[in-house]
């Protein structure tokens, strides 16, 4: 039920950021001085920001965003850690030792901050804060990687491949990665929620995408000041982000128990 | 085949192999019997290259070995596993198991080398896309012997490939292992905790206990508990089964 | 006099999938064996006799236990379960001589103290040497041998009238199963319980039991008395008799 209630989320949030030009009532940069801080109504559903742009077509246009970072650091981070994991548990000694120190150097330090110290040194913008996150956001799947191979690297099918003479190298890439790949999944959704806040973190700061892109973390860093009196303006798009979140746990959660049993 | 002397082999601090000298003949079959410690398992592992810390001299096929084995060692030396379930990749589809060591080792011919491997054991070309959940433990088995003879060895290892299968399906194995050895110019060496299995297939056999050989006898006087070593005595005794005190 | 185990019409079902079929079966206090292959359902009768089915399981048909229907509260006291390997039957958090103890509080309601002795007396008698000294161990740290006697004497700590026990000896080497078999024989015998004997080796379950029921994708297929056993009418267990590997000069 997890699953699906996560991935109709997902789903719909991905239709959205997809067909944003048809579903969208007004362009996220259309700005009305005179509609300014209009509060939610049947003009304008979400209500308007401090410079007249519709709420809800920028929450629209902000997924596109949003998803789009989490896809890049999706695509980005797991291949590396599902390849690094792998071979530390697979051929272990001082290959796993140097990599799994490598490993927990990056996730002994807080995330958002070297989030932070890489894009400032990068410079803000889309690219660099996908960067930034994925840099930061690789570990955990060669950590979980790493403890799929070392169950693996004793089994009887892996001995039989060794001793048909395949290399150490294909059999991590033909036999043990594949096995791995479903606890990377899991782990995958189970980390996106984070990559949403990080990102939206970094648009909060200023640092990803710049104006007039419209970003969540963005929308909340400029409608904070409205806060008291229009709260719609920050309100929204922050609970667009918990919407989000949540939904990726769920599918990440969901996923877990229902690839489980299978593997067993 | 085979020239072992004074192996010795250790499970990190224990030493499970002790001393261990033996000799196969090229086409014999030679049988290793011991319980569940005795290091049976081990040695095998030793021989096929699988495990590592191990000292003395062996010779398998006119080559010394020393740790490592040589790319090609997979086409003179070939091994089953006992654990049906464990010993296929759970991703992989018959056919794609089998081909496995042929891509490996560059051998051509794939399909037709496929097809007929698994006509050699008894299953038919509907297999080839099935997946190891979808067979059953004899069926598994059969596929891991097919694997085994892929890349036609001179020396098939044989690691208790019975003991997770049934009486019924244990005795069809057996007997394909038969059919296999007649057919082929092989030499079998297979491990297992049961007197009889390995009465049933073997010429010669050595019964193992703490890592050490007590005694080797022919498959004749392994029958008729003809032995000299005390545990061995005992152990052929436990092997006719239980009897009923009153 | 009625029958210490009774099962009437019992079907055991997961899904669609019947894997206990319409099995009827009833014994005093006799050894009773049940032999059959992998997946003929044996375990899973045993499992339904003692209420112990997974919650995907739908089971029809009834259990009486010495006349009274099966309660759960019979678990453990009047009938006892032992299973194969001890290492995954035994709680791997307590040690051998709590768990016992345990047992002994719950069932026979002894205090800390005399429940420790017992236990101790109890591990005693199923032939452990220093039984002091495994009271304090965890199931991982025993041999096989040793985990199943803590096993047999913690299930018959509480005097049991029926014991049903799923291939207790098929996880051990044959020179230490001879031993367990031997005690088992012992305790059945001295403490006049019944046995059910769930196994798929035919010779163990020929020679240790009084009567042999045959099972096959979840039915009996033949019933007769152990010594009987060369002489079946059914294929199947013709089939089972001709598979069996013999040590046979």
């Amino acid at each position: 039920m997890t699953v699906k209630l996560g991935a109709s989320i997902v789903v719909l949030a991905a239709l959205l950021a997809l067909a944003a030009p048809l579903l969208a009532p007004y362009g996220p940069d259309a700005q009305s001085l005179a509609d300014r801080l209009q509060q939610p109504g049947s003009a304008h559903w979400l209500g308007t920001d401090e410079l007249g742009r519709d709420i809800l077509s920028r929450l629209i246009y902000g997924a596109r965003v949003t998803l789009g970072i989490v896809a890049l650091v999706s695509v980005v981070t797991a291949p590396i850690g599902l390849l690094v994991g792998c071979v530390a548990g697979y051929f272990g000694s001082w290959v796993e030792a140097v990599l799994m120190r490598v490993t927990d150097v990056f996730l002994a330090l807080p995330r958002l901050i070297l989030a932070l110290a890489f894009v400032a040194a990068l410079g803000p913008g889309i690219v660099n804060a996908v960067l930034a996150i994925a840099i930061v956001s690789w570990p955990p799947y060669a950590r979980v990687a790493r403890a799929e191979s070392l169950t693996l690297r004793h089994a009887e099918f892996i001995d039989a491949a060794r001793l048909a003479g395949a290399s150490g190298g294909r059999i991590v890439l033909r036999h043990i990665m594949p096995l791995c790949l479903p606890s990377v999944i899991v782990r995958m959704s189970l980390d996106m929620a984070g990559v949403i806040l990080i990102a939206a973190g970094l648009g909060f700061l200023g640092l990803g995408a710049q104006p007039p892109t419209a970003e969540w973390g963005a929308m909340i860093a400029s409608g904070r000041q409205y806060m008291l009196d229009h709260w719609w303006v920050a309100a929204m798009p922050g609970i667009a982000i918990a919407v989000l979140s949540l939904a990726f746990n769920l599918l990440g959660d969901g996923l877990r128990d229902w690839l489980d049993p299978k593997q067993r | 085949m085979i020239e072992a002397r004074d192996i010795a082999a250790r499970h990190g601090d224990n030493t499970v192999v002790r001393g261990v000298s033996f000799e196969v003949a090229d086409g014999e079959s030679f049988g290793v019997v011991g319980e569940s410690g005795s290091g049976k398992s081990t040695l095998l592992r030793v021989i096929a290259g699988l495990h590592r810390d191990w000292s003395g001299e062996l010779t398998v096929a006119g080559e010394k070995q020393r740790s490592d084995r040589k790319r090609d060692f997979g086409r003179v030396v070939s091994m089953v596993f006992q654990d049906p379930y464990g010993s296929l990749h759970p991703r992989q589809t018959v056919a794609r198991a089998l081909a496995e060591p042929l891509i490996v080792q560059g051998v051509g011919d794939i399909d037709a080398r496929i097809d007929a491997a698994l006509r050699d054991v008894g299953l038919d070309s509907a297999h080839r896309t099935r997946y190891p959940h979808q067979l059953s433990g004899g069926q598994r088995q059969r596929v891991a012997i097919a694997r085994s003879l892929m890349l036609e060895p001179k020396l098939l290892l044989l690691d208790e490939p019975t003991s997770a299968l049934d009486a019924s399906v244990q005795a069809d194995i057996l007997a394909l292992l038969r059919r296999v050895r007649e057919e082929r110019d092989m030499s079998f060496v297979l491990v297992s905790h049961s007197l009889a299995v390995v009465a049933a297939l073997f010429e010669r056999a050595a019964v193992m206990h703490d890592g050490s050989v007590v005694e080797t006898v022919s498959a004749a006087d392994l029958r008729r508990g003809n032995l000299h070593d005390a545990y061995a005595r005992e152990l052929f005794a436990a092997s006719r089964g239980f009897r009923r005190a009153g | 006099m009625t029958d210490l185990l009774a099962v009437d019409n019992l079907s055991v079902r997961f899904g669609d999938c019947a894997v206990v079929r319409d099995v009827s079966l009833a014994m005093r206090r006799e050894r009773v064996g049940i032999v059959g292959e992998s997946g003929a359902g044996k375990s899973m009768l045993g499992r339904a006799i003692m209420g112990l089915l997974p919650s995907a399981a739908t089971m029809t048909g009834s259990v009486a236990i010495d006349g009274a229907p099966f309660a759960p509260a019979m678990r453990g006291g009047t009938v006892a379960l032992i299973l194969q390997d001890p290492r995954f039957s035994l709680n791997p958090a307590m040690t051998i001589g709590d768990q016992i103890a345990e047992v002994l509080r719950r069932h026979r309601g002894m205090s800390g103290r005399a429940a420790r002795r017992e236990a101790v007396a109890g591990l005693d008698a199923v032939r452990i040497r220093d039984p002091e000294q495994v009271y304090g161990k965890y199931p991982h740290q025993l041999s096989g041998g040793m985990g199943q006697r803590a096993m047999i004497a913690m299930m018959l700590a509480p005097n049991p009238a029926l014991l049903i026990a799923d291939e207790p000896t098929s996880a051990l080497d044959a020179s230490v199963a001879g031993g367990v078999l031997a005690l088992l024989d012992d305790e059945v015998t001295k403490r006049g319980m019944g046995i059910l004997f769930i196994s798929h080796d035919l010779d163990l379950v020929a020679n240790f039991c009084d009567r042999v029921l045959v099972m096959k994708d979840g039915a009996i297929v033949e019933a007769l008395p152990a010594r009987d056993l060369p002489n079946a009418r059914h294929p199947y267990t013709r089939q089972l008799l001709a598979a069996r590997l013999r040590l046979e000069a």
